[in-house]
């Protein structure tokens, strides 16, 4: 018997070497989250991915909010106080009606992000209750006029993992930050998600037909689709990033929200974690939520409720869900959409793993 | 008649160790093949060094208890 300890210490011993290398050699390269997370990832990475999810599933189960609690008093401040005169050319998205009655003071109502922003704010924020059920869950949503902003891909560090001509340093580079509006996450890796992708006009991982897309043109147009165009990238797309189907689709959601191979190698659709989405509304601006103990039914509603005709989920968990807007030119007085979000407000400006996307303003828009 | 030839204990003991070497490179071989990625056989190998820790820590206890 005690050889085959000996045997199996050995093999363990041996086993570790190669392992021990491969993570002292990721955790060794530059990183702006903690080690906790950083050896998730290289776990996740690492063949790991089932196993990090059935224990994410688990802890979040067991740590899973209860229904109901001490109503609010208050909703956290976003965005500034005043709004300016909008013009009758312009467009702004009607308030988000609020679910729970009585009504927290702006609950619902739009402000803009940014300073000095005139008549025409291209960045409007808003908070509301989203689920009668959780009264004290409180959900961020922005509004992004697309006609005077520009939405840029910006691959991170580490992901997309593809070798890229491209890549940059994984943050906003200083030369665009003096027309930078808003930053956030982007999708779930691609290992995890089964999608693909397209940058600067390249397929870099094969994009996949019937998953939700945010298509991008040449011409800055950006649009959020079910892809059905094949593998290849067509003319004029300047990048497409998919992640998994669809969670809204022509104002429905998704009849098929439960769990299923089709929602990528990650925790179940139906537990409570932070989760973040990106919609589009009937007028053709981006609409972005997120919100802590979500699931993906919930965030679905708070996008259609936003008024987002089509969405796809984006990235979940604490650690990856961000929101930052710019209150000044120059990315000054960064702040993110909610409070509790984990992720300093600085983060996409300097290097980040993940890819995410900016938002410009575009040429001939002014602060 | 083929007789055995007589080795001393310590030469069976390093036989022995070296068999178990083997045994133990080529079953760390066939982890590092099989499993799906370095991470898991990470986990697994830790797994079973606390395990065999565990084994020794109550196997140091048992003697030191006959011992009293």
């Amino acid at each position: 018997m005690r050889r085959v300890r000996r045997v199996f210490l050995l093999a363990a011993i041996a086993c570790l070497i190669p392992t021990g290398i491969s993570y002292v050699s990721a955790m060794s390269e530059k990183h702006n989250v903690g080690l906790g997370v950083s050896s998730v990832e290289w776990l996740r990475q690492n063949g790991g991915n089932s196993l990090v999810s059935e224990v994410e599933n688990w802890y979040y189960t067991l740590t899973a909010p209860e229904k109901g609690g001490a109503p609010l008093r208050s909703l956290p401040q976003v965005g500034i106080a005043s709004a300016g005169t909008a013009p009758k050319k312009a467009y702004k998205p009607p308030r988000v009606t609020p679910i729970i009655h009585p009504a927290l003071p702006g609950e619902g109502v739009w402000k803009p992000a940014g300073a000095g922003a005139g008549s025409e704010p291209p960045v409007l924020l808003t908070t509301f209750r989203s689920d009668p059920s959780y009264p004290q869950f409180v959900a961020g949503v922005a509004w992004i006029d697309s006609a005077r902003t520009r939405l840029k891909y910006v691959p991170g560090l580490a992901e997309p993992p593809e070798p890229l001509a491209h890549r940059g340093s994984g943050e906003v580079p200083p030369s665009e930050r003096k027309r930078l509006v808003a930053t956030f996450n982007g999708g779930f890796p691609l290992e995890t998600s089964n999608a693909g992708l397209i940058y600067r006009g390249q397929v870099k991982e094969t994009m996949v037909n019937g998953i939700a897309t945010i298509d991008a043109y040449r011409n800055g147009q950006v649009n959020i689709v079910r892809w059905h165009q094949g593998p290849d990238a067509p003319a004029g797309v300047w990048f497409a990033k998919q992640n998994l189907p669809p969670i809204i689709y022509e104002g429905r959601l998704n009849p098929n929200l439960s769990d299923g191979p089709e929602w990528g190698e990650t925790v179940n659709n139906a537990v409570r974690v932070w989760r973040s989405g990106l919609g589009i509304d009937r007028h053709g601006n981006l609409l972005y939520a997120a919100a802590n103990y979500q699931t993906v039914e919930s965030l679905a509603t708070i996008l259609q409720r936003a008024g987002a005709i089509r969405a796809l989920e984006l990235d979940i968990n604490e650690d990856w869900t961000s929101f930052i807007t710019y209150r000044h030119p120059g990315a000054l007085e960064a702040s993110n959409l909610l409070p509790e979000m984990f992720r300093s407000p600085e983060r996409y400006l300097v290097p980040d793993e993940r890819d995410f996307f900016s938002v410009s303003l575009r040429r001939g828009q002014h602060w | 008649m083929n007789r055995g030839r007589r080795i001393s204990a310590e030469a069976a003991a390093r036989r022995a160790l070296l068999i178990d070497v083997l045994c133990a490179l080529a079953l760390a071989i066939a982890a590092l093949t099989l499993c799906a990625g370095l991470g898991i056989v990470g986990v697994i190998a830790v797994l079973t060094l606390i395990a065999i820790g565990l084994w020794f820590a109550i196997e140091a206890l048992i003697n030191a208890l006959k011992r009293r």
